[in-house]
């Protein structure tokens, strides 16, 4: 079976479980309930408001540049949902067979702009040009912090292959993994695997890498506390302020899928992918007895779940950014600690060659 | 297979090219030149040269946002809002385009490179990253100076203005 067919649905129903997960996690942070008519606990909640999104009107404005509006929503989806292709889901389920296959993540998350710039000029509405503008100044900035920290996992593991980078991650690697990587102090944990050869653990610096990643990775995905394309305090909407009904309806399944996809990839690179985090400990082999097909899908589902739901923390905890401090934080800081983490990792490199 | 996607995306090239020559919104030009690139990006894919394919897609869609960015920014708007483009230089545009044309004409008529050299060759990222480091270091430093030196300007002039 190609993953292709099992995210389809997937991100459907992902998308389903976020957006009343979001709004629960929002009320609870704030002392609320959150949505508590539609069901037990109001968990059909998202469901009524889908029914009632596909009623509706799809109304595209008089003085809107019609090719380009409605083409804005279809290109923004099929662009971030053309990245989970590359995903591997289990051991023996890799995804597109790419050789550079975290590179073309990373253009396809930036070919997303292009959608979203679709839809803020279609639109022709000043709001909607804001926002669009936005999030062009936002993507191309924070790309360059998201790629450096990517490139500190390439190097690392030598590989953009995202199954051989999950692969060197647990027990199914063909190299000795050291602890922390130093091949000098001589403690071998290949057979222990677990939490133990994550890249994470692999070369603690990468944990640094993590955090710029996150960061980069929520301003990829235009989420709190960079949600300056479509902050609705300034900008009504942002760029989909036009759009009504189902067309609507796809940009929030892709601002959904760009969050779980970025989680996704978080995982792959930092975290172990598929791989268990319980380790072998003498006649205790807690690592083989978690690793299996389903075992893999349920950890590499968890785990990215673990970073969705800390996405969701964030937003509701954080204030927006300003415009010229997101520039500040992007060129000023991300950048130059991404560089300098880019010349650490290969020192490291060399400690565990 | 080959044959059905290299036909196919030489249309696209073809007629997104053509189009965004003769239309006189700089918009549609601009989505239409990201068309015409990404295209170009496919016949890599059909000829195995993943690596350059991604490597297009990732930097031409950048580039396309930003000359968008600056299409909005730089040129007027008409009250339907659109942004119209005129034909000037039409003698002068002639000559560049048919110099152009005779030149890539001459350098694909002499060159030795062609796609049945490539398609069966693996590996290509660490190919490429070697390659770089050895044969071609000379011009890859080269074009690390040049990229250096632009920042540098740009920085500078950003600098200057933010003072005026």
């Amino acid at each position: 079976m190609h993953t292709f067919l099992f995210y389809l649905p997937f991100l459907l129903f992902f998308v389903l479980v976020a957006v009343y997960g979001e709004r629960k996690i929002a009320a609870f942070i704030q002392s609320r309930f959150g949505p508590m008519d539609v069901g037990p606990k109001g968990i059909f909640q998202t469901l009524a408001d889908l029914l009632k999104m596909i009623q509706k009107e799809d109304i595209v404005p008089n003085a809107a540049d019609k090719p380009i509006f409605l083409l804005g929503p279809i290109l923004f989806f099929t662009v971030i949902f053309a990245g989970f292709s590359m995903l591997p889901l289990n051991s023996n389920m890799a995804g597109a067979a790419i050789e550079s296959g975290v590179l073309l993540l990373m253009a396809v998350v930036s070919l997303d702009v292009l959608g979203i710039l679709m839809a803020g000029w279609g639109s022709n509405n000043k709001f909607s040009l804001f926002g669009a503008v936005r999030a062009i100044a936002q993507i191309v900035s924070f790309e360059i912090p998201l790629g450096l920290s990517v490139l500190c996992v390439v190097m690392i593991c030598q590989s953009m292959d995202l199954q051989e980078i999950t692969r060197q991650q647990g027990l199914y690697t063909t190299d000795p993994i050291f602890l922390f990587g130093l091949k000098g102090m001589g403690i071998e944990v290949t057979q222990m695997g677990g939490l133990l050869s994550w890249n994470v653990v692999k070369s603690p610096l990468l944990l640094f890498s993590f955090l710029i990643f996150f960061i980069a990775g929520l301003a990829e995905a235009n989420r709190a506390p960079f949600d300056l394309p479509e902050s609705e305090s300034e900008l009504v909407g942002g760029y989909h302020t036009e759009y009504s009904g189902f067309r609507w309806g796809i940009f929030m399944l892709a601002e959904y899928g760009i969050m779980l996809l970025i989680s996704f990839l978080a995982v792959i690179l930092f975290f172990g992918g598929w791989n268990t985090p319980f380790f072998n400990m003498g006649s205790f082999q807690w690592a083989h007895w978690t690793m299996g097909s389903y075992w893999e899908v349920f950890w590499l589902l968890f785990k990215t779940y673990i970073l969705v739901f800390v996405q969701m923390w964030i937003r509701w905890t954080y204030p927006r950014l300003r415009v010229d401090q997101l520039m500040t934080l992007s060129w000023k800081y991300l950048t130059p600690f991404g560089l300098l983490l880019v010349f650490l990792c290969g020192i490291w490199k060399l400690m565990m060659l | 297979m080959n044959e059905v996607g290299m036909y196919f995306f030489g249309l696209l090239i073809f007629l997104s090219g053509l189009t965004l020559i003769f239309t006189e919104n700089l918009i549609y030009a601009a989505f239409l030149l990201a068309l015409c690139l990404l295209s170009i990006a496919g016949f890599y894919v059909i000829y195995n040269a993943s690596f350059l394919a991604v490597i297009q897609i990732l930097i031409y869609a950048a580039g396309i946002l930003i000359l968008i960015a600056f299409g909005i920014m730089l040129t007027k708007r008409s009250p339907e809002g659109k942004v119209i483009v005129g034909y000037h230089l039409l003698f002068f545009g002639s000559l560049v385009t048919l110099g152009m044309a005779l030149l890539i004409y001459a350098l694909v008529g002499s060159s030795t490179i062609g796609p049945h050299e490539i398609i069966h060759t693996t590996g290509q990222v660490r190919e490429i990253g070697i390659r770089f480091l050895t044969q071609y270091i000379l011009a890859f430093e080269l074009i690390a100076f040049l990229l250096l030196v632009v920042l540098v300007g740009a920085s500078y002039l950003g600098k200057k203005s933010q003072h005026a």
